[in-house]
């Protein structure tokens, strides 16, 4: 190669890619998601797709092409999408952000019920190589309880088309502390996911989100949760469990077998950055992180106006060159990503805090920027130091916030 | 003697008012009226300086203007105008500034009519031979009575002939009121080459100018470069400079009898320049001070803790700052078991004592733990003696105790008729005797009862707001001592007593204040991850136990790229709330649960 060094900014090596459809929603969830009939069918989602090309392409423009290792397409339901669509949409990506680094790891996420045969081979065809499916619970009515139609035979057409497509590298997303639930269900639940011989398993605490229908039947009375102490149970219980089985618990919410932790995830803990396309899609690149703008709408008008204006938030300075779809910028200090780095890594229960990479990232041991906090902590009894990492105990996990809120 | 000819033309007057009847507004207008700023600085009202006095709509330090106005006879007069806080906790100040003035405005709301600090404010204004000149305010209000107003003028002793009437929103009746002044209020008097007498009637640190002494010389001259000394303590310092305001600084050569101003002086040390002090000429120094020098006597006590203990020298330096803007903040050292090394601070009232703790956190940065208010309580021990209690933790125990007695207020509700029966019933449960009650019209009344200064603490203000729809106002004065049956509640935590919870109570009320106060605690102190009993106790007799729960779990299930920047700021508010608590052993006690006593219910 010959020439001027490129000066552009070095693409982050993780991307996230938002689809804001799903079926219907959902009564806990609070992400960015519109049921795709109520948005406009296909011709919302060929503009979606349109605008999607068009903020990747931007990026293309500007960032050093330095090639990305991960890929999570994330929603939403992706798999709502006809096989057309996500032909179109992974086109898209592997055009303005490939070729991908070899041997990268590319998740999609799909929902039992909405990715036959022909969607997996396609999702395969270009070149998805791990799916997230949202199992939640086997417990139907449970389910249903909270907005959710899913089928628990649904889920097992779906694992198997996958394993038939050859994914090699599937997870499953449980949810534990709905309405309803008891630990008898929930051990059940995690004995029908574990025969299903996933490599990875999500199992996270149901967590009311103000504004959600669910929050506000709670608030109500209308629904009661099982509560804390049989949550703290139940978070006890899917450990256990799953360890027996052979996973490693390795992240709060996360388990996996022996090198099937899910790398995309790892690079958030990591703190590391990661480039974010799609409506309220958010990205990381040094000390900025940035949200793009939520609605579809308004994420659909600032990228047709194509250029971001000299008032709007960072509009420019930040040596990178955020697409005018990011509103919502902010830039750190150094003690906010100090702050960032260890308590995501800390949610990594087995690896911690590496103090090795720590000190290589800021130049000083975490012991030299939170001491008081950490022997604290130590004395009791929730965090342990060690010299290599500092680690969560088996008790702070169920109460890892009141740790987590020692480093921000 | 009389006033001399350059004394014949100053008037040196003060506004006095019940709150929000229109004090500061009027203010505004005579200052515009008399050009002493353009309508363009009246952006705000130019006497309440600080940040705090605007939001709450009330003036907490004295200031005076000066204002140069041209008569209807010919002639240019001096008008010093002289503000007075408005609350009933700065009396002192109050009565200091009206010490300074041979006259003073009265207004009075021609709606609201004659409230109870209007009355209390006349009161003290008399105390001094004040010429008073009524101003019915507000009279271009639909709802305005003035007539009516007229009445109660003439019912509470003035002469409803001289009231003007007025609007100082539209400036309706202003220039009546500054031939008023000039007509009526007499001129200062003074001697002139007698030895220096001058009153400090209020008094400022400005961190670049050092102490600043506003002053109304009685008799005699400062002038610049003058050494002068205080006459309560017998301190010399220099006049390195004297001012007035128009309202900005305006530098003068010399301040003599009947004039007013301030001296710029090389005072460093804050308590040296305390309102109501007598500034006389260390070379010829007066023989008597000027009547009226009290320290101010608190009220109210509470203790003021730092959260973090490395702050303590840093809340000693703010409250050292903080006295000499007001002489009646009294603070001395403490240690609490509970939350280590603070202050026990004295205050004229709740307001009073809010302010400062508002400034302390507000101007000097300082997270703060602040105990209960209480009152001073005197104590006879079974040898004889009394003892002042101020904190309810340095209570004697029961054994040394003969006998209690706390201070009793004369309380002043004015207040619609029809409302006299849920005030009674208010006055009641707060242990109140009834003194008495007078019409001041057809529609309104003046109840006076003896009431117990704790109880006043507690809620009476809120309670009495709400029982009359807001229409009672309320004024009292500190009447002496009543012996009663008082016991002291102790708080303990995780079967430790808290110190800094502990109360003083009557004996009726604790069984139930103990109660209530457990149960607020298990709704105030944040879960740990063990359980913490909570019990009340009389005399080590535990009367009410509430328990909270141990936290079972407290974790972000899910934390990926979209949720950092959330998550963080959801620990971030965590961690905050931490910061205003104090750890006590291993539970931790937020601000909130030393205030739980004020808000139990009878």
């Amino acid at each position: 190669m010959t020439g001027a060094p490129d000066r552009r900014a070095g693409r982050p090596p993780h991307l996230y890619v938002h689809v804001p459809f799903c079926a219907r929603k959902c009564a806990y969830c609070d992400f960015v998601s519109y049921p795709r009939a109520a948005a406009g069918g296909g011709p919302a989602v060929r503009r979606y797709l349109e605008t999607l090309a068009r903020e990747a392409g931007w990026y293309a423009g500007r960032l050093a092409p330095t090639p990305i290792s991960t890929v999570y397409v994330g929603g939403g339901t992706p798999s709502v999408l006809t096989s057309s669509e996500l032909r179109a949409l992974l086109a898209v990506l592997s055009d303005t952000c490939g070729p991908w680094a070899e041997g990268a790891e590319v998740t999609a996420e799909v929902n039992p019920g909405t990715a036959d045969a022909g969607k997996l081979a396609v999702l395969r065809e270009a070149g998805v190589n791990r799916l997230s499916v949202g199992v939640q619970s086997f417990d139907e009515a449970l389910l249903r309880r909270v907005g959710r139609f899913v089928k628990p035979d649904e889920v097992y057409t779906t694992v198997q088309a996958a394993r038939e497509a050859g994914f090699a590298n599937l997870s499953l997303d449980l949810i534990f502390g709905l309405p309803g639930q008891t630990l008898e269900g929930l051990e059940e639940d995690l004995r029908r996911a574990v025969d299903l011989e996933p490599e990875h398993l999500s199992v996270y605490a149901l967590t009311l989100e103000e504004g959600t229908p669910l929050a506000e039947e709670v608030a109500a009375g209308r629904a009661v949760l099982p509560g804390e102490a049989v949550e703290a149970e139940m978070f006890a219980l899917a450990s256990a469990v799953l360890r027996q089985a052979g996973y490693r618990h390795y992240e709060l919410s996360n388990f996996a077998q022996p090198g099937r932790e899910a790398r995309h995830n790892l690079a958030y803990w990591h703190n590391e950055d990661y480039l974010a396309l799609g409506p309220a899609a958010s990205g990381h690149a040094g000390l900025l992180r940035y949200r793009n703008a939520p609605g579809l709408g308004e994420y659909e008008r600032l990228l047709a106006e194509g250029r971001r204006k000299p008032g709007q938030a960072g509009a420019g300075g930040e040596g990178f060159p955020l697409s005018p779809a990011a509103v919502e910028v902010e830039r750190l200090s150094l003690r906010q990503a100090m702050g960032e780095t260890a308590f995501l890594a800390l949610r990594l229960v087995e690896e911690g805090l590496d103090r090795e990479a720590f000190r290589r990232r800021f130049g000083r041991d975490p012991l030299d920027v939170w001491g008081g906090e950490l022997a604290r902590l130590e004395r009791e009894g929730l965090v342990e130091v060690a010299p290599t990492a500092v680690r969560l105990t088996a008790k702070a996990l169920p109460v890892a916030n009141l740790v987590f809120s020692a480093f921000v | 003697m009389d006033a001399t000819p350059e004394q014949e033309r100053i008037r040196n007057f003060s506004i006095i008012a019940h709150i929000d009847h229109g004090k500061s507004t009027l203010a505004d207008r005579l200052l515009e009226f008399t050009h002493a700023v353009s309508e363009r600085e009246m952006v705000d009202q130019v006497l309440d300086q600080m940040e705090l006095e605007r939001e709450r709509g009330i003036t907490i330090k004295a200031q005076a203007v000066r204002l140069a106005y041209q008569a209807k006879d010919g002639e240019e007069y001096e008008l010093n105008l002289i503000d007075t806080p408005g609350h009933v906790d700065f009396n002192y100040e109050v009565s200091r500034a009206l010490a300074a003035c041979e006259g003073a405005l009265l207004v009075v709301d021609a709606s609201q009519g004659v409230e109870a600090q209007t009355l209390a404010n006349l009161y003290l204004a008399l105390d001094h031979d004040l010429t008073i000149i009524p101003v019915i305010n507000k009279i271009d209000l639909p709802s305005a009575d003035p007539e009516r107003v007229k009445h109660e003028l003439a019912e509470i002793g003035l002469d409803p002939a001289e009231a003007i009437l007025a609007s100082a929103k539209t400036g309706f009746g202003t220039e009546e009121i500054l031939e008023a002044i000039v007509r009526r209020i007499p001129p200062p008097k003074g001697d002139r080459q007698a030895p220096l007498r001058a009153l400090i009637f209020d008094s400022h640190y400005d961190s670049y100018r050092g102490v600043i002494a506003y002053v109304r010389v009685m008799e005699g001259a400062i002038r610049v470069g003058d050494r002068f000394r205080m006459m309560s303590t017998g301190h010399d310092f220099d006049a390195l400079e004297l001012a007035c305001f128009r309202p900005a600084v305006e530098p003068v050569e010399e301040l003599a009898a009947g004039e007013v101003g301030c001296v710029i002086s090389n005072i460093k040390e804050v308590k040296e320049s305390r309102v109501g002090d007598t500034i006389t000429s260390a070379e010829r120094p007066a023989k008597e001070p000027l009547p009226g020098f009290r320290k101010a006597t608190p009220m109210v006590f509470c203790g003021l803790y730092p959260t973090d203990n490395d702050d303590y020298d840093d809340l000693r330096d703010a409250l050292e700052k903080l006295q000499l803007n007001d002489a009646a903040l009294s603070y001395e050292p403490e240690t609490s078991a509970a939350l280590g090394f603070g202050f026990r601070c004295g205050f004229l009232g709740l307001l009073h004592m809010e302010i400062i703790q508002e400034r302390l956190e507000r101007e000097y940065k300082l997270n703060l733990i602040t105990t209960a208010p209480s009152v001073r309580f005197k104590v006879t021990k079974t040898g004889g003696t009394v003892v002042e209690v101020d904190n309810p933790a340095k209570l004697p125990p029961p054994t040394e105790i003969e006998s209690i007695a706390e201070p009793f207020v004369r309380g002043t509700i004015i207040v619609p008729t029809e409302f006299v029966g849920p005030v009674m019933e208010l006055c009641r449960e707060k242990r109140g005797v009834y003194r008495a009650m007078e019409y001041l019209d057809a529609a309104r009344v003046m109840l006076t009862y003896s009431l117990p200064l704790v109880e006043i603490l507690l809620d009476f203000f809120d309670k009495l707001k709400s029982r009359t729809k807001g229409y009672a106002s309320f004024d009292y004065d500190y009447e002496g001592h009543v012996e009663g049956d008082l016991v002291k509640l102790d708080i303990l935590v995780s079967e430790k007593p808290v110190d800094a919870l502990s109360c003083i109570v009557h004996r009726e009320k604790a069984y139930n204040r103990g109660r209530q106060l457990a149960e607020k605690l298990r709704q105030i102190i944040p879960r740990q991850l063990f359980e913490i009993p909570i019990q009340a106790a009389i005399g080590g007799r535990v009367i009410a136990r509430e328990t909270i729960k141990a936290m079972r779990k407290d974790v972000l299930a899910k934390c990926y790229g979209g949720d950092v920047t959330r998550k963080r700021k959801l620990l971030e508010k965590q961690k905050e709330g931490k910061k205003r608590m104090k750890a006590l052993g291993n539970v931790e006690i937020p601000q909130e649960a030393f205030m739980a006593v004020l808000q139990v219910e009878d």
